[in-house]
């Protein structure tokens, strides 16, 4: 069985997957896109997305055990703060409801923290569902 | 899709947050937040840094087919679809991935609406395309062998495109080929607001929430502009700039009232130059060479 969480493997589709199939037992369909990228401590990653009324979305945030956490936000285009979260943590579920159609920034931050390999570059992936209301 | 920030901004702006926009409350898993989006009126400031990498997530062909045609009014008519025959003309790497974005519509749409041959046979000719552009295994025998056998099941199915598309994307990233992704999304794109337009059969009063849905397109053709300005020089990309942009810029100026049923709406004439715009640049997709 491959170490999905080696820095020898760039990839981290399998990383990925594990949260594709989580979303598709919450009965979202994925939106295909592959938001997924190595990353170390401090640095910061953003999604640019349509959101439409009447769908329901859900982001799932995760990272790499190795890294400390992280952090998000979502944004407006303008950089209105929309959803921030509270604490640190290796994943962050998120479920939106819009009422008005927007393009929303979905920014992660990986954490910093001394407890963790300061070089170590972790798989971090921002996973995104939708369907319809009431589906 | 994605692009490195140092092209879209160049300072860190510094200011301070005054507020939250949005009702959150807790759900019960630890790390679960629900948001309902209302908000328009506070602004808010925040401190910007400097992203490693943006992903320009614009609609993948399954969504847009899912979100344009999956109401009351729609129904499918096979001669919508690009036909089959025209993938033997696609052989340069623009017009292959175009097409293979206006193929995975094509399929996403049939999908929809149970045309379960037609989806087989649209995947098989999506593999010949994504082949030639060299995405391996992405879309595969094992995925065609899958779609026959859940092909009773829309939602199934409507999964199995989707992992397609999504190990599409995971290749075309890993390999630094987002060009080609954002070829096939744009011409995935076009290809359902294409499907949609037609059924709409260009009248702003046929089918109300099929029009609605084309007008609120607005946001992902927004972010499809924007992507554009902000992604390096690319021949593939450029074959279809103008014709975003003008499209964008059509847009932009009508005006889009919200009815009392909650439809976005627009003038008739407005309502067919845009479908118009539309048809036309599917046409110069479907006949490139």
């Amino acid at each position: 069985m491959p170490d999905i969480f080696s820095q020898e493997n760039p990839s981290c589709r399998a990383f990925t997957n594990k949260y594709v199939n989580l979303l598709r037992s919450k009965n979202y369909l994925s939106d295909a896109h592959y938001n997924s990228v190595r990353l170390v401590q401090g640095d910061k990653i953003e999604v640019y997305k349509p959101f439409f009324r009447e769908r329901e979305y859900i982001i799932i945030v995760s990272c790499d055990p190795k890294l400390p956490g992280v952090n998000v936000s979502i944004t407006d285009m303008g950089k209105n703060i929309i959803y921030k979260s509270e604490k640190t943590a290796k994943e962050q579920t998120i479920e939106i409801s819009p009422k008005k159609n927007q393009n929303l920034i979905i920014s992660v931050k990986t954490a910093k923290s001394e407890d963790y390999p300061k070089d170590y570059k972790g798989c971090v992936s921002i996973v995104i569902g939708f369907k319809k209301k009431n589906q | 899709m994605k692009i490195d920030r140092l092209s879209t901004l160049g300072f860190l702006v510094f200011s301070i947050v005054l507020s939250l926009s949005a009702c959150k409350k807790k759900g019960d898993n630890n790390n679960l937040n629900k948001i309902s989006i209302d908000s328009d009126s506070l602004k808010i400031a925040q401190k910007i840094e400097q992203a490693k990498e943006i992903f320009y997530s614009l609609p993948a062909p399954h969504e847009v087919s899912s979100f344009l045609m999956d109401n009351k009014g729609s129904y499918f008519n096979n001669d919508l679809l690009n036909p089959l025959s025209n993938a033997d003309k696609y052989s340069s790497e623009a017009s292959l991935a175009y097409n293979l974005g206006v193929y995975s519509a094509d399929l996403s749409y049939a999908s929809l609406f149970n045309q379960n041959q037609i989806v087989i046979d649209y995947m098989a000719k999506a593999k010949v395309l994504a082949d030639q552009l060299g995405i391996l295994n992405a879309f595969d025998q094992e995925t065609i062998d899958k779609l026959q056998e859940n092909i009773n099941n829309r939602d199934s199915i409507m999964q199995i495109i989707s992992e397609t598309f999504m190990n599409s994307d995971a290749y075309l990233q890993e390999n630094d080929r987002q060009d080609v992704g954002a070829m096939i999304l744009i011409g995935g794109w076009i290809e359902g607001m294409y499907v949609a337009v037609e059924l709409s059969e260009k009248n702003v009063k046929k089918n109300v929430p099929l029009t609605s849905s084309i007008l609120e397109q607005k946001l992902s053709l927004e972010l499809m502009n924007d992507f554009l300005k902000n992604f390096p020089p690319s021949n593939g990309l450029n074959i279809i700039k103008k014709e975003i942009t003008d499209l964008y810029n059509f847009f932009e100026k009508i005006d889009t009232p919200v009815t009392n049923d909650g439809y976005l709406t627009t003038s008739p004439e407005n309502f067919k130059q845009l479908c118009l715009k539309i048809e036309n640049i599917r046409n110069k997709i479907i006949n490139l060479s």
